[in-house]
């Protein structure tokens, strides 16, 4: 039973273990190496509704690709195209 | 030379013909400065996302070109000092760096 299993685990250090679905890079998928940053659609996607980039672990972006979708969504809120914030 | 691509947002209180002549002229500036213009992409009024100097629209256009780099310093002065243009920026597509 799981609550069993997690009274065992109290006081021990063993670490949980929690697998969810695989991410991946969706533009190492589609083999872009460039984010336009006029492209809000997409920027919105990596946004939090509040219009705060979303973390790597949450869109599941390479390193490089979240740097590109980062510094698009920066250049676009500089042209007004997206907020910095929205309460 | 090398390709840029600009988008300027012009003051959408101007009269219609006015911001004709703005984007004109900045896209004259670009032909000054031994640029040449591969295509104009007028997106027209759009709202902003915020409020910039207490206005809610502007007008967009979208500007590819190849310019010989100076130029680019050049252009954004212009965009800076002109009273018509509310903002503008200058990148090389493909790479996403701010114009250098």
């Amino acid at each position: 039973m799981a609550r069993d299993r997690d009274r065992d685990r109290r006081g021990s250090k063993a670490p949980v273990v929690r697998r969810g679905k695989k991410k991946y890079c969706q533009f190492c998928a589609d083999q872009q190496d460039y984010v336009d940053y006029k492209d809000i659609a997409l920027l919105r996607k990596f946004m939090s509704d509040r219009g705060k980039i979303r973390a790597r672990r949450v869109t599941g972006n390479c390193s490089q690709h979240q740097r590109l979708v980062a510094t698009a969504v920066k250049n676009a809120r500089e042209m007004a195209l997206l907020p910095y914030t929205s309460r | 030379m090398r390709s840029y691509e600009a988008m300027v947002i012009v003051d959408a209180r101007l009269e219609e013909g006015d911001i004709q002549k703005a984007v004109e002229r900045f896209t004259a500036a670009i032909g000054d400065h031994g640029g040449k213009i591969a295509n104009v992409d007028r997106w027209g009024k759009r709202r902003f996302a915020f409020e910039i100097d207490h206005q809610h629209e502007g007008y967009y256009f979208v500007t590819t070109f190849s310019a010989p780099e100076p130029a680019i310093e050049q252009l954004k002065r212009t965009l800076q000092i002109s009273d018509e243009f509310i903002r503008g920026k200058i990148v090389r597509p493909g790479t996403g760096d701010a114009g250098k």
